[in-house]
Order: C-alpha cells, then structure tokens, then sequence
C-alpha cells in the first residue's frame, strides 16, 4: 500500500536525523578540553578499576574516528550517557530522570490549555475577519506571541505572586507544607503561573495559524455549497470549517510537543521551578558538559519524535493523504 | 429519481404561495457590486426571466456578461460588496429579494445550484454521501440513518458506481463528482435547478451523460432548469427558451429554435457565428473583434454598439429598449423597430469572416 | 460564483515590486506606517546611543540608589546597582540591532543562496541540499544554540573583539545563522521552482545563459521581496532568541543586551520585589520591536498575495 511505503520512509528518515543528531553531539562535545573520564575521576566512590574500564568502553585511548565516535554511539544506545560533573559523578541518566517529571507537568498542562483556548481563539477572530473584534483577537495573539515567554513569567509573578498576594512566587512546594490532598492543592498553587505563561505565550501561535485556516477555507467553493444549501452559521463552521482548518493548527500542536520543552526551559528559570530548565542552567555555569549532551540529546530525539507523529496524526487525519488521490 | 416526491403535491410550500403560476419570475432585475476605488459596478442590468415547470431555459454569453451574478442574486448569495438594486425575483408568487424567511426557506429545498468546479465545491474532507445526506437531514429534518441511506440511492441514481458510495470528493473522477455535485443538489427534491457551467471542463462523453440526466430530470419529475453556459450547443440541445446576455443585459431571447435559426441581433448572430460548425458542413467564422465592456465605466447608450458593425450615432446615445415580439422574441436593438409587435425579419450583421483551412 | 475564483498555484507569483515602490505602498497602511517608524527608532539608538543618553553607565560610574522606581530624573527608575535603566535600554538596542541585522545577512545569504541553487537545479543536487535543510529545521533553534554557545565560546575566547564586538555577540550571531537559514531556503526554493517554468526564464535558457547569469538577472530580483519579508521574520527572531540566550547568561555582561537585563532583574530577584520597572523596559523595548517586525513582514506578504487572486 502506497502508505505504508510513506510511513516506512518517514521513520527511516527520523532514524537517519537522529544518527545525524548523534554525529553532532558526538563532534561537538568532544571539542571540548578535558577527557569525558574527568568527572568520574571525582566521585570517590568510584575505584580505579571502574575508571579503567569506562575509558575503554569510551575507547578514549583509541583514536577519535572512527573507534570513539562507534564507542560512543554505541554506548549511547545502550543508555550509558556518561557522568555529571558537577553531580560528583552520578550518571547523566539519573539526573536528568529526576527532573523530567516536573517539566513534563508545566509543558503538557500549558499546551493542552493554550490548544483549546487558542482554537476558540482562532475560530472567532477567522469568522469576524476583518471586522473588529477580529482585529482586537489578532492584536492580542500577535502581543503574546512576540514576547519572550520568561518576561511574560515575570510579570505575572510580579503582579500576581508579590502585587497582589494571590499565588507564590517560586518553587514546586512550601517548604515543610503539608502532604496529601492539600500537598496536592500546594503543588497546583506552585504550578499555576508556570502553566499560565507557557498556556499564554503558546495561545498566539495557535490562534494566529488557526484564524488565518478559518480565514482561507471561507474562501472555498465548499463554504458558497454549505450556505446555498441554507445551512445555518455555527452549523458551516463547525462542520465544514474546523474539519479543514484544524488540520494545519494539530499538525503544530504535535510539532509543537517537541520544542516546547526547550521553551520551558526560560520559564523554569523565572520560577525557579525543579525541572530540566533549571538543570540546563546549573549545567551551562558549572560547564557540566555530560549532562548537557544527555539533554541536549534528549530533547533532539523529542523533536524528531514529535514531527514523526504530527506526520503520522495529519495522513491519518486528511482523507486526501490517507486514501491518496483516485485521479 | 426513489425518494423524492412528485414537485407539486406533498410538499408543504410556504404560506402565500401560489401552485400554477410560473415558478420562477425574474422583472427588471438590477445586481452592482461596489469596488475597492468606490466605484459601483453594475452586474445585471435589467433583466427579465421566468421558468415554469419542466421547462429548461439557456442563459448564453461571455465571461463577464453577468450569467453568474444573476444566479447568485437568485440563491441570495451575492458577495458583501453586492446587492441588489432594484427589480423582483418571486418564486411561486413569494418575494425573495427581501431577505429573510422566504429566502431562506426556499434555498435548496425549492431553488438549487450546480456549480462549475466540483472538486472545489465540495469539502475535501467528508465523505461525499455525507454531502448529499446532510441538506436532507438538517433541512428535511429527516434522522440521521434514513437520510444517510436516501444519500445513498441518490448517489446511485446518478451513475455513481456502488464501490464508491462512500468515497471522498478526490476519489471520484471529474465527471462522478459533478454527478455527485448533482446529488446534492437534488437531494432536497427542489422545484428549480440553477447549473452554472456545469458541464464546462468535461469530457464530451461525461458532458452527454450529465446532461441526459438533468432531462430525465426534467421530464421525469418538472425540474425547472435555468442552464448558464457559453456553450450554445449545449442550450440548442437542452433547453426550450434561451436569453442572450451581454453586458448585463439580455439583448435577445426567445425560444431556441427561433433564437438559433433566425438569431436577429447582432450579438447573437456573431455568438452562433463564431463557433465552427462541423456537421453543417461550414468552414467559415465569423470574427467579433473587440473586448466586453467595462462595466464599471459604461459610455452611454447600446452595451453592445463599440464592436457592432451595424451601430450607428443613436446607438451610442440611447439605450435601446427590451421590446417583445408576440410574446415569441424579446429584442434590445436599436436596428429593429417595435414594428407593433409583430415579429420583423433578422437583419444581417456584416462581420469579417475568416475561413479556416486557408493558409 | 460570485466572480472569484481561487486559482491556487504551486508557488504565488508576483509581480516585480521594487525596493522604492515597495516602501510607498507599505506606507500606505498606518499599521506599516507606525511600524516602521519603531523600527527607525530602534535603528537611530543603536547606531548612535550616546546622541540620545550618553555613554553606557557601567557599575562604576552609576550614581544613582539601586532600585529606584521611575521619576523625573529616571524615566525607567534604576536598576539593581543603580544604573538609570534608560540608559541601559537605549544601549541595549544597539546589541539587538546588530545582532538582528547580522543574523538576517547570514541566514540570508545562506538560505537564499542554497534555496536558489537547489530550486534552479533541482534533481539530485535540490535533494541533497533540502536533505539537509530539514535537519536543520527539526533541530530546535533554542537547544542547538544552547550547546553551541558555551562550545564556540570554550574555542574563541572571551576576550577578544571583532569590529567592536565581542565574540560571545558573535557566536549566538553565528549560532542563529546556522539555525535559520533552513526555513529561508525551503520558502527561497518554492519561488524559485515557479518561477523556472515561467517563459521569460525559459527564453534565457534558450538563449544560453549560464545558470548563474539567469539566477542573477532573472531569479533573484523576482524573489527580493520575498527576501525582504523573510529578512526582517528572521530578525523578530533573531531578537528574542538573543534575548533568550541572554536571560540565561550567555550574553555579554559589559555589553548589556536587554536579554541580559532581564537577566539581571531575575537574579536581583526582581519580580519577588515588585520592581516591576526593571522588568517593563527591557521587556517592552523587545516586545515593540518584535511587534513592529511582524507587522512589517506580515504587510509586505499581503502585498504579495494580492497579485495572485484571480477574479473571473
């Protein structure tokens, strides 16, 4: 079936990016002074022997192509992505584990809300296009979409948390604060201004792309059809429309997934909240280089991920793909 | 045609309307749009119409000539820069320029349109059937199953092969889909069909299967058709009457055969003229020269008399009147005297002929 | 039906807009017109700062309390070590001007150069080339900037200067180049396969030109609008990922960006304290910036698309 040849070529390219991500990752940081074994050296539990023998599962005596690029790849594979330095030598793997959570909580909270909010958004400046409260949706999806997402952050905290006393400023909990269902509500309480600013500074995207789908598709034959047939309003958008303007706009959302991480990043920082964020930063000033290439590797494999299963949403979502043209 | 009902009984019409009249009446008619440098364009300029049941009625003329506009004005779906200056469109005696229920109520379940591209009037997305079906469900009000499977017959009796019943608009070949676009128009079993260029674009075998449809139509089930086409070969085919637009304005009408045997005014004789003519043996055309008027800034007097070799001084002063010939032909030119309404002779209009084949 | 037929064409084709006419037309519009006269703003502080405040208040020459909120004689208050924020923003701009026009010239030199090639050529070389545009393209701009940073600054150091600017300028400069030119170049590439099938391209053909004369005579000054709105999307977002490097500390502390003042405001725990001026004016001067470019690039793309609409 001529889709599944499609299918087949799309995952062999995502492979074939990822091998090139390893490639780069691999160049890139072996540039870098100081041998990968250096941050193993400090942790005292580790005994000589195990530092022996990391430098030749590394290959670092052998010479860098190809020996240490097949060593390293390999070694990647197998989940081994080194040692933090300034962790004193605990695995990548470890310290990266405890930090997805957190961020994965703020990201997957905020786009799910800045989607629906940003297609209500879209779809009711498209159909006003031209008229005003088009200009005034448009206006407000332009504003937030051309700040940087942590200075949205900060004010917010400044009006909400310290102004106006609503809500903490910083962190994922109180200190010493209460466990169970309250712990819960404390968590919410910490995690609302995050998921605010990635929710508002993500709505411009999706209500920009949206409007300007609902804006083409009323320009198509079929919505002249739908209203010769007397169709009422609400009935021609939601049925005609949205079908053909969602398209683009969920193709974005599942891109989306994978680069937004990189996004919260900022965010964490204005919050101070534990998650990969705050990591990257504790490890570009304490030039922790290992923990850096996992992240940096994690969220190019999230990328590569994401745009596959945007592909793969959208064939399964536009008959026109999914059937292929008769004629 | 299984599932529609014969037009004139069982059918609840609306209040005020009147069952033996014409169905369609179109008087004095006048559509401009307003253009983005203020000025106003006048689409349809005048014109008179009607089409009464079983009748099929060619509307002829170049791009331009305001077929299509004067469509739209009828479905009530003129652009926003459009509207309807004056003039009446009644349907069974009811008024449809005033918009509201009337208009609203007679839009596809009384008066429906076959458009020309069909792979952009229909929605790329769902299922064709679900096309056909939703008009009956939503306008019918009949659930969601029944009107699903009348989809389904109508699909069928239209020529659309069983394998593609549910198929989506790019699956279907050029032809199927203009035959679904013709599903969906009747699927509310209307009183008039409108078909703007419905056949252009198609093959002549596909164009001959659409058309012996919509005469099945016709004969069948009192269809009212209004064909909008340059093709005239296709109003001599179909259609008992033809009106011949030109700027906005229908220079001749009548009914076909004595339109497109004895064609008077000149437009008319230059349209029948300029096309080729095979079978009867004719090897010459004759060459309109000049381009159709801009109809945002008309000079005065006849639309036609910048490129009309019998145009004289009164011809570019004064419009010519719409006269009716024993009710047989109307005519809107300067060359033929109102004569007291009996039927004058056609005049020659001396066009340069070319003759092809002649290097 | 109503006279407009959407003719959709593989790629738009426009008309030759040239550089004059292209700015009269968008002023026309009183959105382009305030637009571009917060750009011209932007423009005149960052080529000369000290016309407008005077030199660049480091910590040791400022003189005022830290922290002080906006008055008469501060207009954006003071900052956390007492520098009038004033001076700090209307200096700032000039890192974002030269970062914004350096990353532009780059990313468009390099995309439009690759886009035009590949489109022009087509077959195995187009292939290559969009091959690898697309890794570039899923690669997020903000990461890869990210690593390369620290990387490119380990190798060049920190100290030296370049034409006035220092090379940590210099790598996220670099940094964006490499990141951006890929979008450039599939949008660069579309127009240019449309416009090889149009008869005055394949007359050149005809005729014998080389490849490069038809892409420079024919091609390029067809798509320079197309590369102007491009341009002035690839400084929006030039700005903000500089700012967003920056933030983080990857800018350069002597030549404060407003990213950096951000920065700063962060680490001076500014929001917790309520000095919300130390946030507004770095923050606002990005935001008008960013704002007044997309208007500008969204006005030159409906420019463009006006031509393509065919009424029948």
């Amino acid at each position: 079936m001529k889709l599944r040849g499609w299918l087949l070529g799309r995952v062999g390219g995502a492979l074939a990016t990822i091998l090139m991500v390893l490639l780069l990752n691999f160049v890139l940081f072996r540039l870098m002074p100081g041998s990968p074994d250096r941050a193993l050296a400090r942790n005292p539990r580790v005994s000589a022997e195990a530092i022996a023998a990391a430098r030749v599962r590394w290959g670092l005596d052998k010479p860098l192509f190809p020996d240490q690029l097949v060593a390293y790849v390999g070694a990647t594979l197998s989940g081994d992505f080194g040692y933090s330095v300034k962790y004193g030598g605990r695995e990548v793997t470890s310290v990266i584990g405890e930090k997805i959570a957190p961020t994965l909580l703020i990201v997957g909270l905020g786009e799910i809300i800045a989607l629906a909010a940003g297609i209500a958004l879209g779809a009711w400046t498209g159909w006003r296009r031209g008229k005003f409260g088009d200009r005034v949706g448009t206006l407000s999806a332009l504003i937030l979409y051309s700040m940087p997402y942590f200075w949205l952050g900060m004010l917010l905290v400044t009006l909400f948390a310290t102004t106006l006393g609503w809500l903490p400023t910083s962190g994922i909990s109180t200190p010493g604060g209460p466990g169970g269902v309250a712990g819960i509500v404390d968590l919410l309480r910490h995690a609302a201004l995050p998921i605010a600013t990635i929710a508002l500074g993500l709505i411009g995207q999706y209500a920009i792309l949206l409007r300007s789908s609902v804006a083409e598709a009323l320009r198509e034959g079929y919505v002249l059809t739908a209203r010769a047939k007397g169709l009422r309003d609400d009935r021609i958008l939601r049925g005609h429309i949205l079908p053909n303007a969602l398209l683009p706009t969920v193709t974005l959302a599942a891109l989306n997934a994978g680069y937004v991480i990189g996004g919260a990043l900022t965010v964490e920082i204005v919050f101070s909240w534990p998650g990969l964020g705050l990591l990257t930063q504790e490890a570009l000033q304490s030039r922790d280089y290992p923990v850096l290439q996992g992240i940096f590797l994690l969220l190019a494999i999230s990328v590569v991920v994401a745009n596959l299963l945007a592909d793969l949403l959208y064939s399964r979502l536009d008959p026109r793909v999914r059937h292929g043209a008769a004629r | 045609m299984s599932g529609a009902a014969n037009h004139n009984d069982a059918r609840s019409l609306p209040a005020g309307a009147n069952a033996a009249a014409p169905l369609l009446e179109i008087r004095d008619l006048r559509v401009s749009f307003s253009l983005e440098d203020g000025r106003r364009l006048t689409a349809v300029d005048g014109i008179n119409l009607s089409v009464s049941p079983g009748e099929a009625i060619g509307i002829a003329g170049e791009s331009g000539s305001g077929k299509s506009t004067a469509a739209s004005a009828i479905m009530g779906l003129l652009p926003l820069n459009g509207r309807i200056d004056s003039g009446s469109i009644r349907y069974r005696g009811l008024d449809l320029v005033a918009e509201g229920a009337p208009l609203r109520r007679t839009r596809w379940r009384e008066i429906a349109v076959v458009f020309q591209g069909s792979l952009v009037a229909l929605n790329p997305v769902i299922k064709v059937r679900d096309q056909v079906a939703e008009a009956i469900e939503l306008r019918l009000g009949e659930p969601a199953n029944a009107a699903r499977e009348k989809a389904k017959r109508l699909l069928a009796d239209v020529g659309i092969p069983d394998k593609r019943l549910e198929a989506y608009p790019h699956q279907l070949s050029g032809g199927q889909r203009q035959r679904a676009m013709l599903a969906v128009a009747l699927s509310c079993s209307p009183a008039v069909l409108i078909g703007d260029e419905p056949t252009t674009a198609l093959d002549v075998i596909v164009q001959a299967q659409i058309l012996e449809l919509l005469d099945r139509m016709r004969h069948e089930y009192g269809l009212g058709l209004i064909l909008i086409t340059h093709d005239l070969a296709v109003i001599a085919d179909m259609c008992d009457r033809v009106a011949i637009m030109y700027g906005g304005r229908i220079v001749e009408s009548g009914s076909v055969r004595e339109v497109f045997t004895n064609p008077r005014h000149p437009y008319t004789q230059a349209l029948l003229g300029a096309a080729p003519d095979a079978r009867a043996g004719r090897r010459t055309i004759k060459v309109l020269e000049g381009q159709p008027p801009d109809l945002a800034s008309l000079p005065p007097g006849c639309h036609f008399a910048p490129r009309c070799p019998l145009a004289d001084a009164r011809c570019t002063e004064e419009d010519p009147p719409t006269v009716s010939y024993e009710d047989r032909v109307t005519l809107a030119c300067h060359r033929y005297e109102p004569n007291g309404g009996a039927l004058p002779a056609p005049v020659a209009a001396p066009y340069p002929v070319l003759e092809l084949g002649k290097r | 039906m109503s006279g407009n037929v959407k003719l959709s064409v593989g790629g738009r084709i426009l008309n030759r807009v040239s550089g004059g006419n292209l700015l009269l037309l968008l002023l026309r519009r009183w959105d382009a017109r305030v637009a571009l006269a917060i750009l011209t703003l932007l423009a005149l502080s960052g080529i000369a700062p000290g016309l407008f405040v005077g030199p660049l208040q480091t910590a040791t020459t400022a003189e005022a309390a830290p922290l002080l909120p906006p008055s008469g004689v501060h207009l954006f208050g003071t900052d956390d070590l007492g520098r009038d924020l004033l001076n700090l923003t209307v200096h700032g701009a000039r890192i974002s001007l030269v970062v914004g026009a350096l990353s532009a010239v780059i990313t468009l030199l390099l995309g439009g150069g690759i886009g035009m090639i590949a489109g022009y050529r087509g077959g195995r070389a187009d292939a290559l080339l969009m091959r690898i545009a697309d890794t570039f393209l899923i690669l997020p701009t903000f990461v890869l900037a990210l690593i390369l940073a620290p990387i490119l600054r380990e190798l060049i150091g920190d100290q030296t200067e370049i034409l006035g600017i220092r090379t940590t300028l210099l790598t996220i400069v670099a940094v964006i180049g490499i990141t951006s030119w890929s979008s450039t170049a599939r949008i660069v590439r579309s127009q240019t396969l449309s416009l090889r099938e149009r008869t005055f391209v394949e007359r050149a053909r005809l005729v014998g030109l080389s490849p490069m004369r038809i892409i420079a005579r024919h091609i390029f000054p067809n798509i320079r609008t197309v590369l102007v709105a491009n341009g002035i999307v690839v400084i929006a977002g030039s700005i903000l990922t500089e700012s967003t490097l920056s933030f983080i500390g990857l800018g350069d502390p002597f030549q404060p960006s407003w990213g950096t003042i951000l920065g700063n405001a962060q680490s001076a725990a500014a929001p917790s304290l309520g000095a919300w001026w130390f946030i507004m004016a770095p923050g606002g001067a990005i935001l008008f910036t960013v704002i007044a470019c997309t208007i500008v690039g969204n006005a030159i793309d409906e420019l463009l698309d006006r031509d393509v609409r065919v009424r029948r």
